[in-house]
This record gives structure tokens, sequence and C-alpha cells, in this order.
């Protein structure tokens, strides 16, 4: 037991272990996370730029006035409030014609933020002295203390004083805002991100809000939109420093954002949009059945046909090249046949033809195990107190098992990749057409969320396999108790 | 010493194997054009040798080398292949198949080849380390080290030529393996049509095929497939010392 018990929190370590290989072999194909967005590294980042680097980037770009400058104000434009803690204090030291292009450029967030005339603004030194009047007066305000407190205040209660308060400090206030979409348990919590919300979509632009009176279900996955938004944008609004820069080095990376996503987003989002959890709850179940019920089903058929063969030499020589050509046919090719069927038929077919499968695999087994076990003293003896060929061979068929238990959980895995294949050919809303679809289209998220389940799951099945042989021999329990005592 | 004879059913088993390399032999040396169900069929029949080849010929000397390292030398490379079996078994063979399948680049039925080979590899290192382990405290082996053999020379020359049974026995469950593992990707469409011809695509109804190439790709399948297990599973019991015939015939003497 204590033996099973390591072994079952070594699962854990060793999934981490396999994310990471199964991750590079996935995502080495033509198809990859990275595709439509900015190129990520895959596992290690060593230098995660924030929006410190970002900023003085831009800012150094604007001052230059180059044939760039134009995009590089529509991005620090985009980057917002969040900027201004980094390009305002070094505003001075910049020549003035520099320092007229930035403060220029800053205009758009100074509208956005409801400070400032046009006029004030179009100018370039009186815009120049705009932004220096606003940071001597509002630089205390860009701090997270005062934008964790403004956005708790909204957060409670709605009113034009404390919206202002927020939309003051515009993007500076966003980690703090989508900290405050709540965990949703209760109405409130809807109430909470129809305060919240509005304020977000002000500031970033996008359209994702939410009414008081909307259900639980919507709130759920408008929260999940606004995470994964940020997930994806979070450095273009937040410093590094520190830790969380060392942080950064592993989570800004492909494997990173798909493990992020995997813990908080619901395993992630498929290649349709859909959030991989939910579609495997929802198909899960069939797969799972289909594999389960053709376990049980091909043990029972391995079990009792190899009790036949073994009592009796001319069912041997018959039914034993029959099952080697049952493993060799292509059965779901021929469970094809069925794809028109209902659905409960190509149910029964798609069983039918994974239990004959895994009954032809596993009698070879048991038949080579149960036929050592006959040739035993104590089936000898069995036969010498007059038991027919068929009792010794039943009495005899508990120790045979073993071998059969032994590869429960190895054969998992194999079982599963022929329930895919048997659902894909009878056309059953199992996990097996979208893994398919999946790897054909490279879809990393899914293929990770499908090969991790199945790793442990088969895991799981082996330590339980192990168990039940421990049990039914005990010279296997001893000889583990011993290698746990050494 | 007992005579251990092959079945009929393991001579016509091996027959029919020894025609279909030749028939694929045959079809690379004249070229065969994928034209026709019997075109397709001997095209494919190029292709499950090819890959079938490949396969074992990455898995045999990985597997051997391994396998003989982990049973025969020591702990370390016997963790290190306890948990790279623990890892293969637990993977998703039809996720890695078609993985593998997609790839583009540089040959794709040369890297599904060495990739299933890699895999089944672990799986022959497993077999090999078992045999040696058996074998070890043999007599023959025992007799060998008081003679003043040397650890290597008594794998290489004792050990190693006694486990070629059971490798035996497994390559020709790899051959079997690797080529329904490329039917089954090829009939599910987890390639590219294009790439090569084989007896998946002829079987799969999403693939546009001529008449009776469906049937035909389907026989050699199943003859092949059947042949080879058929020849593993005659390996095993003529090895087997309570098979029947072999009890009655050293009681004989």
């Amino acid at each position: 037991m204590r033996h099973a018990l390591r072994r079952v929190l070594w699962i854990g370590p060793t999934l981490v272990l396999m994310s990471a290989l199964l991750f590079a072999f996935l995502s080495h194909g033509k198809h990859h996370p990275t595709q439509g967005r900015a190129p990520l590294p895959r596992f290690f980042q060593p230098d995660p730029v924030s929006v410190r680097q970002t900023t003085q980037a831009l800012t150094a770009r604007i001052a230059a006035g180059g044939p760039d400058a134009d995009a590089a104000a529509r991005r620090l434009e985009k980057i917002g409030g969040a900027a201004l803690p980094h390009v305002l204090p070094e505003l001075d030291a910049l020549p003035p014609n520099q320092r007229a292009r930035v403060a220029l450029a800053l205009t758009p967030i100074a509208y956005r933020i409801g400070l400032g005339s046009r006029e004030e603004l179009k100018h370039p030194e009186t815009a120049v002295l705009f932004w220096n009047r606003f940071w001597q007066d509002r630089s205390i305000d860009f701090r997270p203390g005062v934008a964790k407190r403004a956005v708790r205040r909204i957060a409670q209660r709605a009113s034009e004083g404390r919206r202002d308060d927020v939309i003051g400090l515009d993007t500076y206030a966003l980690a703090e805002l989508i900290a405050a979409l709540p965990n949703i348990r209760a109405q409130e919590h809807v109430e909470q991100m129809a305060r919240v919300t509005p304020l977000l979509a002000h500031i970033t632009g996008q359209p994702w809000t939410i009414k008081p009176d909307a259900s639980l279900d919507e709130a759920r996955s408008l929260r999940l939109v606004w995470r994964q938004w940020w997930r994806e944008h979070r450095l273009d609004y937040v410093a590094l420093d520190g830790p969380e820069r060392v942080l950064a080095m592993l989570t800004e990376t492909e494997f990173g954002r798909w493990a992020e996503n995997a813990v908080y987003a619901r395993l992630g989002a498929n290649s349709r949009g859909q959030s991989v959890l939910d579609v495997l709850a929802s198909r899960a179940p069939l797969t799972l059945a289909l594999a389960w019920l053709a376990i049980l089903f091909g043990y029972a058929g391995a079990f009792l046909a190899a009790m036949a063969v073994a009592a009796n030499a001319r069912v041997d020589r018959y039914f034993s090249p029959g099952a080697l050509m049952v493993v060799a046919l292509p059965c779901a090719v021929f469970a094809g046949g069925a794809a028109h069927a209902t659905e409960s038929l190509r149910f029964c077919v798609g069983l039918l033809v994974m239990t004959l499968a895994t009954s032809a695999l596993l009698l070879r087994y048991q038949r080579l195990s149960l036929r050592n076990e006959l040739a035993q003293d104590a089936a000898r003896t069995r036969r010498a107190f007059g038991h027919s060929e068929l009792s010794v061979a039943r009495l005899s068929s508990r120790n045979a098992s073993s071998a059969l238990l032994s590869l429960l959980g190895r054969d998992m895995p194999t079982l599963l990749s022929l329930a895919f294949v048997v659902e894909h050919a009878l056309s059953l809303d199992g996990l097996g057409s979208v893994t398919i679809e999946a790897v054909r289209v490279g879809d990393t998220t899914w293929l990770m969320a499908v090969g991790l389940g199945i790793m442990a799951f088969a895991a799981l099945l082996q330590i339980t396999s192990d168990l039940a042989l421990a049990r039914l021999d005990p010279r296997l329990r001893d000889a583990g108790e011993e290698a746990v005592q050494q | 010493m007992t005579r251990r004879s092959w079945s009929l059913r393991t001579r016509v088993a091996a027959a029919i194997l020894l025609a279909f390399v030749g028939i694929a032999g045959g079809a690379a040396v004249m070229g065969t054009e994928a034209v026709g169900a019997v075109g397709i069929t001997l095209s494919g029949t190029r292709t499950a040798v090819w890959l079938a080849a490949l396969t074992v010929l990455t898995a045999l000397p990985i597997g051997l080398i391994v396998g003989a390292m982990a049973g025969w030398y020591g702990r370390r490379a016997d963790a290190l292949l306890a948990r790279a079996v623990e890892v293969t078994s637990t993977l998703p063979i039809i996720i890695f198949a078609g993985v593998v399948a997609s790839w583009t680049a540089g040959g794709t039925l040369v890297s599904l080849g060495v990739c299933l080979g890699l895999l089944r590899a672990v799986e022959l290192a497993r077999v090999v380390r078992g045999e040696i382990h058996r074998l070890a405290c043999q007599d023959f082996v025992l007799a060998a080290r008081a003679l003043g053999a040397s650890s290597s020379r008594t794998l290489l020359r004792h050990v190693l030529p006694h486990c070629l049974r059971p490798v035996a026995v497994n390559v020709s469950l790899t051959a079997a393996y690797a080529i329904g593992i490329e039917a089954m990707t090829s009939f599910v469409g987890l390639r590219e049509p294009s790439a090569w011809v084989s007896w998946g695509t002829a079987l799969s109804p999403a693939q546009p095929s001529p008449a009776g190439a469906a049937l035909l790709a389907g026989i050699a399948l199943v003859t092949v497939t059947w042949a080879l297990c058929t020849v593993a599973e005659s390996s095993v019991e003529s090895s087997d010392p309570l098979r029947p015939d072999l009890r009655m015939a050293s009681r004989r003497g």
C-alpha cells in the first residue's frame, strides 16, 4: 500500500515532466500555438519585455521622429496610462523638439482619461506644459495602492466619482480591474462583474460587458474571456521586477502560456474557440463507456475462451488461429459499414468490434499463462482427484489471470486509440472525431489535454492493476513489501 | 534434442511473407504506378514492407543495445529503461503516429518509420532485459565466468545469442504493429493522401479509390498481419516446453 501511495504521489511530478516533453513533440509540427500572435520561445524567455522596456523603446522612436514614429505613437496610445509612469518622469530630460513630439503623441491618452482641452493639447509647447503639470499633480495616483483602492471602491458600489477615479488611471488600473473580476458563485458576483466590465471595455476598447441580471454561466464565460485576454496582453501594461521577472522567463513562453491556460482557463481553448474542459466533459463519457465496456466484456471473453481452449485441444486448434485472424482484421474498417445506422446501433457495433479485438489480443496471453498453470502440481492433483479438464482449467484460471491483470494499465492507451478510430468510422460523438481533427489541424491545446489525460488515467490503472495483482498473488505482495523495506 | 518443426500454418504464413517481400521488391525495381486497384495494392505493399523494414531496422539495434545494457550492466540504465517503458506504454499511439505522419519535413514515411521504431525499441529492450535477467543465473553463464571470460565476452558470446528467439518474435510483432499503425493513420486521414500510397487510404471511404481497391487492400492487410502474428506465435509455441507434442516427444526420448 505504501508502495502504491508513493507511486500515486509520483504521478504529479511525472506528468509535469511529461507535459513538457509532449508539448515539445506536439509543437514541433507545422501547426503550433504561436500562429497569429507575436512569436514566443517555446520553453525559456531569456529577456521578458514588459511595459517599461516597450515604453522606452517607443518613446525613443517617437522622439527620433523617423518614418515609424506614427506607428510607435499609435502603440503608445494603446498602452495608455500604464506608459505614463515610464514616460513622463523622463520627459524633461529630452531635447525640446523631441519632448514636444512625445507630448503630442500622448495627447489621445489625455482625451481618453477626460483631461485637457483640444486647444491646450494641440500646440507642442502647451502640450509639454500640460503633461508636466499633470505629472506634478497626479504622479502620486500612479501607485499600486491607489489603483487597488480605486478599483475596490468601484467593485463595491458604482458612482460617477468612483468611475472617474479609475478612468483617470486608465490602463494603469487594468491589473487591479482584472483581479476584481470575482469568482462567480452568486448573483451578487454578476452584479460586481457588471460594475467592473464597462470600465475594462472603456479602457481597452474591447466590447465585452455584461448586464447585472445576466446568468451565472454568462458571467463565468465573460470572466474567462477577460482573463484569457489579460494573460495574452499582460506585459503590455505591467512592469516586471525581481521575482516576477524571473517567473516571466518561464511563463512568457509557449509552454508557460499553455500551462497558465490549463490551470486558470478550463484547460484553454481548442482550435474552434471552445473550452477544452467543456468539450471533454461532454464527449468523454461516450468514449470512456466504450472503452470500459470493451475492457469488461473483452476480459470476460478472453477469460472464458482461454478456459475452453485450455481444456480442449480440438477447440484450441481452431480457436487460436481464429483469434489471430481477429487481431489481424482492421475491425474499424468493417465497423464503417454501420455508419448510417441509428446512434445506439452504431454504439453497439463499436462495442462489439472493440470487445472482439480486446478479447482476441488478451486470449493469446491468457492461453499461454493458463497452459503454464495446467502443468503445475496443483492442477495434476486435481486431475488425480477426478476433476474434469474444464473444471481444472476453471480452478487454475485465477492464478493464470495475473497476465491479464498486468496488461490492464498497459492496454488502456491502445484501447483508447482504437476507440478513437472506431468512433471516427462510426461517426460517434466521442473524443475520437475531435482528437483526429485536432491532429489534422495541429491543435496543441486539445492534444495536450487528451494526451496527458490518457497518461494519467493509464498510470492510475497500472497502479490499480498492480494492487489487484498483489491481492491475487501473495508472492508479489511479499516481494513488494520487501522492496519497500530495502 | 527435440526436433522443433514448424506447422503447416506457419510455413504458409512464412511463404506469404516472402511473397509479399518479393512483390514489394519487384514493385520497387520495376516502378509501379498507383493506378487501378492492382496498382494501388502493389504500391501499398511496397509502402508496408518499406515501413516495416524501417521500423524493425530502427528498433532492433537500439532495443538490443539498450536492453543488454539495462539487463547486464546496470542499475541506472535499468531504471532509465523502466521509466522509458512507463512513458511509452502510456503514450496514446494515434496522437503520436498522427502528429509524426503530419510532419512534412524530410520524407514523412521515413520519419514515421523511425519514430515507430524508437517507440518499439523500448519494448524490445524490455524483452531483451527480461531475457538477460533470466539467463544471467543459468549454469552455462556461470561456467563461462568461472572459465575466466570477461563480462562483455560472456554477454556477447553466451547470453545475447540465447535472446534471439524472443527478439525474433518481437521483430515479427513490430512489423505487424508498424503496418497496422500506418494503415490506421491513413484510414482516418491523419496525413496528406498524396504523401504515399497505402492500404489504409484505399480502405478509407473518405478517399476516392477505384473499384476493388478497398477489397484487395483489405485482403493484403489482413493476410500480412495474420502471417506476421502467426510466425511470431509459432516461434513462441515452438520454444514452449509445455507444448503437448513436445512433451510426448521428450517422453519418447
